[in-house]
């Protein structure tokens, strides 16, 4: 028998060039330098005036042979041990919590894939030499040893400090795709978002060939902006702050031991280091819905490893048999878009080695989903009808506030005024708050358009004079009315149509600036016609559009009009629409459409291409808008949208006694309830449940919801599912019409609803209205 | 200009709020079109064009900012000209480059500053050295200089390259430029500098950085 004899497992120098087959992008090979500075940083603790990385990539004019790659900083910088000691740690791996931080296996893997020659030069402060170690692949490879030389060179200013990694001899692929300037913005992109945190935070700077990367700042609601549900109030933002007790994390393998362990309890090595663990972050609502831009961001040591997560809205039961049940989002209708967002911390769980995901097996990982989730399902129903507990974590809080995207206050969603969300247009919105325009950096943009959805612009109302008598105006009851003043003491701009109020008159001249401010100052903006134009032979208009209240409209050259159009700056087109012009309160025209007409008259008049139809830029013009198109399809989805709603809303009614209203549905009703629900309940709970919890309501057909309304309306009135009022009403005919009030629109939208008729545009139109009016008509069921 | 008539007290609040806005945006990393959008934002900013917009219509406003302050504004942080009390953060000023330059025992021969390049001279005993400084972009206009200078003078002028954090120059263009100074008999080095807080500095920073101006004080 033979002891002690060992064969060599040293690797051949080669492996160092195969390290740069490994899949890595060019972001990513970057990310990994630059992460080695960032660490640097953040371990030297604020002692660095200004931390700042110089990323350099060849530009397009440059040749191969001498193109070259370079990531500088301006870190404390190493000694000879320090960079020895560096640069070895990548090859020995050593330290898995990267207290090192510097040159893992990542500064190998990148710097083999861009490159075949390395140069790291390093100096502190004070030292009067620069250190410059030169990694040659090829030169590593041949010599059969891991030996990388160095020099010395002396440095023109003792106080210079810092390091850099300039990789040279770049593969030509790489290099070829690395210096288009296409690539060089894609990275730039990258890294503002996967450094968002530490460049807006911490203030570190960060450059690519010169331009500053600019952080990709979250564009969500004000955790002051709140919604209600169930008498509970939800901030659009909540804070996660969770302090997880130290640990003793190995070095060696990265297991997390108890504080009392000496020796690791996974792989029994001994050096441990007690660290500090914490969770936190905030998760919150986007302004906008997007297909694929939401999800939630974690972060490890102030970089993200994971970007736009979605798997937090995923529910896995404890066992993980079935497959992750999507939670969020799963009422939007067939294009699932979704605006949960968020940026969570959580330093001490581990990443895999390209930084693209965390160690998703671990109980680390599982306690941050855990605090960020919850463990039982988002969907309240679900949760209660699998025997679990309501789940109370922060998401589970978003979800409840706003999984719904109906426009208005009550979901936070910006919306037309008439009965569409903006979703395009708070998108569009977002775009120019990250160009830093500044009306976009507060919500208040997107909270006027939720707002004005709740409160819309439209014609103002008759003057209530047939409250009294007709003729003699709303003041007859004021003694000190004035008969030919209209307005309120101390409101100026309220007087009635046609009567300027005397203030105005008798002010001096007023210059045009000051009219169209007073105008601003008295209107409201209509969301929906404002943004940008574009024409192609009439160019661009960037347009504001202005609901004017209690004041008469006058141009340039003094001429009154209902409609009116001013450019203070190009492109910038204020259109000022008077909402009390008898041209829209008696004659009943859209006042939208003649504010296009006034911008269209604008814009041919300017281009002068005055041959060009009116009616043909108007057209164009709205196109371009995002008020609601007057098709079978848009209105049909709008019809089953308020169905749902008003089903919805029924449950709870119909829930008191569910039997009886059960028994009003015939046989075939039955049955296509039963088949929805089938389809559509995902088969949580069995169907004899619905029935008798009076949930099989959301499932019946619309025929059918109506008759149940009709046969006790007592039921569904007087603000349980409508605000109409009813039982107060004694006289049976006034009954008998309040629910014909009601029960005529409803029947155009179960007309859509279930037979999808041919209809042309009037029949439509008359439509749009049922819808309205039933939105109007719907208590606030949350 | 019709906005020259800009009362002093109100043009200097404007220059501090300018350069404060511009130090903290780290102008000299923006792109073109960063700083196009931004004098159109300070147009649009009450606290500059707004003020400034009393004074003038927008088209000279905007002018008056891109000519005046923010044409200073590089040599203001070199330490030169007019507007140096209002930049925030600044470089040590001449004598660093001189240092760099020709080494110790060399001084700045006082009231030797000189602008288009930036340059001054050194002076160690009887001998008297022509420096200019700038930026890798400036460099053809420092060689015709270096080189003009040269003709006239015994001693061998000195070209400075200097960098800043977030700036740095390849091994080739390096490579380039030591060649190219050498054939124009001129030295060449390659400084980065840290910048230093500006110790004339005029605006309130409420953190040390200079004296509080009350004027400045709505």
């Amino acid at each position: 028998m033979t002891e002690n004899q060992y064969i060599n497992v040293t690797p051949h120098p080669r492996i160092l060039g195969v390290l740069g087959d490994i899949e890595f992008s060019h972001w990513q090979c970057l990310a990994e330098l630059i992460d080695n500075s960032f660490d640097e940083f953040q371990a030297a603790g604020g002692t660095v005036d200004r931390p700042s990385v110089a990323v350099s990539l060849p530009p397009a004019n440059s040749q191969r042979a001498t193109a070259e790659i370079k990531v500088q900083d301006n870190g404390r910088g190493m000694s000879l041990e320090a960079v020895t000691n560096a640069i070895s740690a990548g090859w020995t791996s050593n330290g898995r919590h990267g207290s090192l931080g510097l040159f893992g296996m990542g500064f190998n893997i990148s710097t083999a894939r861009l490159g075949r020659r390395t140069t790291v030069r390093t100096s502190r402060a004070g030292d009067l030499d620069w250190i410059e170690v030169t990694l040659d692949l090829a030169q590593i490879a041949n010599s059969a040893k891991y030996q990388a030389p160095y020099r010395t060179v002396p440095k023109v200013n003792r106080e210079e400090h810092g390091t850099s990694v300039t990789i040279s001899d770049l593969k030509q692929e790489q290099y070829a795709t690395l210096c288009r300037p296409k690539t060089q913005s894609v990275i730039r992109e990258k890294l503002g978002d996967v450094y968002s945190y530490l460049l807006s935070e911490k203030g570190f700077l960060l450059t690519l060939n010169g331009k500053k990367v600019r952080p990709r700042l979250p564009c969500v609601w004000d955790e002051k902006r709140t919604v209600t549900r169930q008498g509970v109030e939800i901030h659009a933002v909540q804070e996660i702050n969770q302090e997880l007790t130290p640990k003793n994390a190995c070095m060696a393998c990265g297991y997390w031991s108890s504080v009392d362990a000496e020796n690791c309890e996974e792989c029994g090595q001994g050096h441990l280091e007690l660290r500090e663990r914490k969770i936190w972050g905030w998760i919150g609502i986007q302004r906008y819905l997007h297909r694929t831009d939401y999800g939630l961001d974690f972060l490890r040591n102030g970089r993200k490893i994971l970007l736009k997560d979605k798997r937090v809205f995923d529910w896995e039961d404890e066992e993980g048999l079935a497959e992750p049940d999507p939670e969020y989002p799963i009422d939007s209708g067939a294009v699932k878009m979704g605006r949960i967002v968020g940026e969570i911390h959580c330093d001490h769980v581990a990443p895999n080695y390209q930084k693209t995901a965390f160690e998703f097996e671990t109980a680390e990982w599982r306690q941050v989903l855990r605090e960020v989730r919850g463990t039982s399902p988002l969907r309240p129903k679900i949760a209660k009808s699998l025997g679990l507990p309501e789940n109370r974590s922060p998401l589970a809080l978003l979800y409840a506030g706003f999984r719904r995207q109906d426009p208005g206050l009550n979901y936070l969603i910006p919306g037309d005024g008439g009965k569409n969300a903006l979703h395009e247009t708070a998108s569009k919105w977002a775009a120019l708050m990250r160009k830093g325009v500044s009306e976009y950096q507060t919500d208040e943009v997107w909270y006027r358009a939720a707002y004005q959805h709740d409160n819309p612009i439209a014609v103002d109302p008759q003057p209530e004079n047939d409250d009294i008598l007709p003729g003699f105006g709303a003041g007859l009851l004021d003694p000190d009315d004035k008969p030919e003043g209209g307005a309120a003491p101390g409101t100026p701009g309220t007087s009635t149509a046609g009567q300027e109020p005397p203030e105005d008159e008798a002010a001096p001249a007023e210059t045009l600036d000051q009219r169209l401010q007073r105008y601003r100052d008295n209107a409201d903006p209509i969301v929906d016609l404002t943004g940008p134009y574009y024409l192609e032979e009439l160019g661009r208009v960037d347009l504001t559009a202005w609901a004017v209240r209690g004041h008469n409209l006058v141009t340039k050259d003094e001429r009154p009009a209902p409609v009116i159009v001013s450019m203070v700056r190009a492109p910038h087109l204020d259109v000022f629409v008077d909402t009390g012009h008898s041209l829209f309160r008696e004659h009943g025209a859209d006042m939208r459409d003649l504010a296009l007409v006034e911008v269209a008259e604008f814009m041919r008049v300017r281009a002068n291409i005055v041959a060009m139809p009116l009616s043909e830029i108007v057209a164009q013009l709205k196109s371009h808008t995002s008020s609601p198109r007057l098709t079978p399809a848009a209105t049909a989805e709008e019809s089953e949208r308020l169905l749902e709603q008003v089903r919805v809303a029924m449950v709870a009614p119909v829930s008191a006694n569910p039997a009886v209203h059960w028994l009003l549905l015939t046989k075939d009703e039955r049955a296509d309830a039963e088949r929805r629900f089938a389809v559509e309940a995902g088969g949580a709970s069995p169907w004899n449940d619905a029935i008798s919890s009076g949930e099989f309501i959301r499932y019946v057909p619309a025929s059918a919801v109506i008759r149940i309304i009709q046969d006790s309306p007592e039921t569904f009135l007087d603000g349980c599912v409508f605000k109409r009022g009813y039982i107060a009403l004694s006289d049976p005919g006034a009954r008998a019409l309040v629910v014909e009030r009601l029960i005529n629109p409803l029947g155009d939208l179960a007309l859509l609803e279930q037979h999808r008729p041919r209809l042309d545009v009037e029949e439509l139109a008359r439509i749009r209205i049922s819808c309205r009016l039933i939105a109007r008509d719907l208590a606030d069921n949350t | 200009m019709a906005l020259q008539q800009l009362p002093a007290p109100i043009r200097e609040r404007l220059l501090i709020e300018i350069y404060q806005q511009a130090n903290d945006m780290d102008w000299e990393f923006l792109s073109n079109t960063e700083k196009t959008n931004q004098y159109r934002r300070w147009i649009e900013d009450p606290k500059v064009g707004g003020v400034l917009l009393a004074y003038g219509p927008e088209k000279d406003a905007r002018v008056w900012i891109k000519d005046v302050p923010m044409k200073e504004y590089a040599r203001a942080q070199e330490g030169i000209g007019n507007y140096v009390r209002y930049a925030v953060n600044r470089f040590q000023g001449p004598e660093e480059i001189v240092r760099a330059a020709c080494g110790s025992g060399w001084v700045m021969k006082p009231d030797s500053v000189g602008e288009k390049p930036n340059h001054c001279y050194a002076i160690a005993g009887d001998a008297t050295r022509y420096i200019c400084w700038g930026r890798v972009g400036n460099f053809r206009d420092l060689v015709w200089a270096a080189l003009n200078e040269a003709i006239d003078s015994t001693e061998r002028p000195a070209i400075v390259i200097t960098t800043r954090n977030g700036e740095t120059v390849s091994t080739a263009e390096h490579t380039r430029q030591e060649r190219l100074a050498l054939r124009c008999g001129a030295d060449l080095r390659h400084l980065h500098r840290e910048m230093v807080p500006n110790p004339d500095y005029l605006g309130a920073t409420g953190d040390g950085r200079g004296p509080l101006q009350p004027t400045l004080i709505d």
